[in-house]
């Protein structure tokens, strides 16, 4: 389909007003990126891409962490399937964020009764084979850094910071 | 002063030589179709309608959706656009309505890539791809490797390829310079962030090991991470490598050879990050590996190494709109350039030279073609030893071998030739 046994015959030419077109995406393109190296933030969807630019020797790491309750079980609940459409990252960050933005603690409770809808939904669909589970519960939780990462399932320090039971909904802070 | 002048007018030149250096449309129109088919196969499954059924309290804007006071939309329609955005990849990647095809699959792609953004954590294996899309919808990446170029093959048969031009050149490359953009950055922030201690610290060492804590939006594939990072020094070096990759990889950009090893360097590096972070940059690699090859290039050096030996000889009825499109058709098709043809009407007297059985109102009354071997074949039988020597007709070759298909194709040709018989086929313009 190139036309590569083919003679090139007709000239496609670019006039003026296209040439100023194109300088205008360039523009444009170039500009919004090199604002926002510049300024060092993100300007969606233009980007300083600032991931992994820190130091980082912390010997620790702390994050949210969301399980599921079965009677006396608690399973993680970190694969997409059953955060869907979140994954791991994306539903510990937002949830930080309405943590931090909610003192009295109802946003994250709101928001962890949707993650259980959205799993149980999930699950009656057939989109995952995830057990019935009765609740979720968000944690905090602090590991220490093991070179070979043996500690993922055994945390150092675990505090419950809140709970979703569809019956019987709470919070614990 | 007139110094000055001097660098400007260079500089100036130098500026429209990187972005309208002339170039044919081969190169532009592959990437074309790897870049939207890509798209298309990555994105197959991704159902962007889930956003629409999370609840309000994970909404958190960015700045340019909170700004406009956009919203996410109802998940129904969610559903609908991303079929629409789904099929306007498809056909921009055949190159079937492709103009309209490619600016639909941005406008389109740019919110449901947006929509993610809004629900806690902006992420970085996106943005790129709105950009090129932006770019390519306004280009003429429509003009080789595409059903529209075929179809005005048919329909102009005297009309050639487009000559080399500017048009084909920019797209590309603003695709460079975004991809480019993206490495500095990140190379920069690292020295605005943290300096040299990014590469003499143990922060490498440590990212490694935490990737394994489900640190990122999926974990590493394998665990040789944990084991690189039992090793301060290779951690370290594997840290310097990346800044420095980051960091002079505008050389790309302007140096052929740096290219050589910086853009393979580039994709290793995200590959590597995948493999032992988890970060999935599948959308960076896509767009690495379509959009610096020289196609071209590569496409001629690939032919080179096929025997240049004659397959197949069509003779055709020139004079005929139908035979003349569809021997224009051929012709695109025929990269490794197996196939010659010769015109009834105007070289006549070369034809009975060759083939000596041939009357010239046999050939006039069927499309006839002379195989490799020197076998006489006709009408749809031409069209499946055509077949056999064109590159796209080897995806219809088990089809063409079908039972009934034999009985069908030969149906079909003595149905069109009759109707061209009728006076139904005109002579386009220009070939009178």
């Amino acid at each position: 389909m190139t036309g590569s046994g083919t003679r090139p015959s007709h000239a496609v030419s670019i006039t003026r007003a296209r040439r100023w077109l194109v300088h205008a995406v360039i523009v444009l393109f170039v500009g919004g990126q090199l604002y926002a190296i510049v300024r060092a933030r993100d300007y969606w969807p233009f980007s300083n891409y600032g991931m992994f630019s820190y130091v980082d020797e912390s010997q620790t790491h702390n994050a949210l962490r969301l399980f599921r309750i079965r009677g006396s079980e608690e399973l993680p609940l970190l694969a997409f399937d059953h955060l869907r459409p979140f994954d791991q990252a994306r539903i510990t960050t937002v949830l930080e964020l309405i943590k931090d933005s909610d003192p009295s603690g109802s946003k994250v409770r709101a928001a962890l009764r949707d993650i259980w809808v959205r799993y149980e939904e999930g699950r009656q669909a057939g989109r995952h084979r995830g057990p019935l589970v009765d609740g979720v519960r968000l944690y905090t939780v602090e590991w220490k850094l093991d070179p070979f990462a043996r500690n993922v399932s055994a945390p150092e320090q675990r505090d419950l910071l809140a709970e979703f039971r569809p019956h019987s909904d709470r919070l614990s802070r | 002063m007139h110094r000055v002048v001097l660098a400007a007018r260079w500089l100036g030149q130098r500026w429209l030589n990187f972005w309208f250096e002339p170039s044919g449309p081969a190169t532009l129109g592959f990437c074309r179709l790897l870049f939207f088919g890509g798209l298309f196969f990555l994105y197959l499954f991704e159902d962007f309608s889930a956003w629409g059924r999370v609840a309000p309290v994970f909404w958190k804007p960015i700045w340019l959706v909170g700004g406009w006071q956009l919203t996410v939309l109802d998940a129904s329609v969610i559903a609908g656009l991303q079929v629409v955005w789904k099929t306007s990849l498809a056909l921009a990647a055949v190159g079937l309505f492709t103009r309209a095809g490619m600016a639909v699959a941005f406008v389109a792609g740019a919110y449901l890539f947006t929509l993610s953004q809004n629900f806690g954590q902006v992420y970085h294996y996106e943005p790129f791809l709105i950009l090129a899309m932006g770019g390519l919808a306004l280009s003429r990446a429509a003009d080789a490797w595409s059903l529209d170029t075929l179809a005005a093959a048919y329909r102009k048969p005297s009309h050639d390829g487009p000559a080399p031009s500017g048009e084909y050149t920019w797209p590309i490359r603003l695709v460079w310079v975004v991809v480019t953009l993206v490495f500095v950055g990140a190379g920069i922030s690292k020295l605005r962030h943290a300096g040299p201690t990014w590469v003499m610290s143990d922060t490498m060492k440590t990212l490694l090991i935490r990737a394994y804590y489900n640190f990122s939006n999926t974990d590493p594939l394998v665990s040789w991470g944990l084991s690189l990072a039992e090793w301060p020094l290779a951690a370290r070096a594997m840290a310097a490598a990346a800044l420095l990759l980051e960091l002079t990889f505008v050389l790309a950009l302007v140096s052929r050879r740096a290219r050589w090893i910086l853009v393979p360097g580039a994709i290793g590096m995200v590959a590597g990050i995948r493999v032992l972070m988890g970060p999935t940059f599948g959308t960076f690699l896509l767009v690495n590996v379509v959009f610096w090859p020289p196609w071209s290039t590569v496409g001629r050096r690939l032919a080179a190494l096929v025997p240049q030996k004659e397959a197949v000889t069509v003779f055709f009825d020139g004079a005929c709109g139908i035979c003349a499109g569809a021997m224009a058709v051929v012709r695109r098709l025929d990269l490794l350039r197996r196939v010659s043809m010769l015109d009834v009407v105007r070289d006549w007297p070369a034809i009975p030279t060759r083939v000596p059985m041939l009357t010239r109102e046999m050939c006039l009354n069927e499309m006839h073609a002379v195989t490799a071997s020197g076998a006489v074949v006709r009408g749809f039988h031409a069209y499946r030893a055509l077949a056999w020597v064109v590159p796209l007709g080897w995806v219809l070759i088990p089809l063409l071998y079908v039972p009934g298909v034999n009985w069908l194709g030969e149906r079909t040709y003595r149905a069109i030739a009759a109707r061209r018989h009728r006076a139904a086929c005109i002579l386009p313009q220009g070939r009178a």
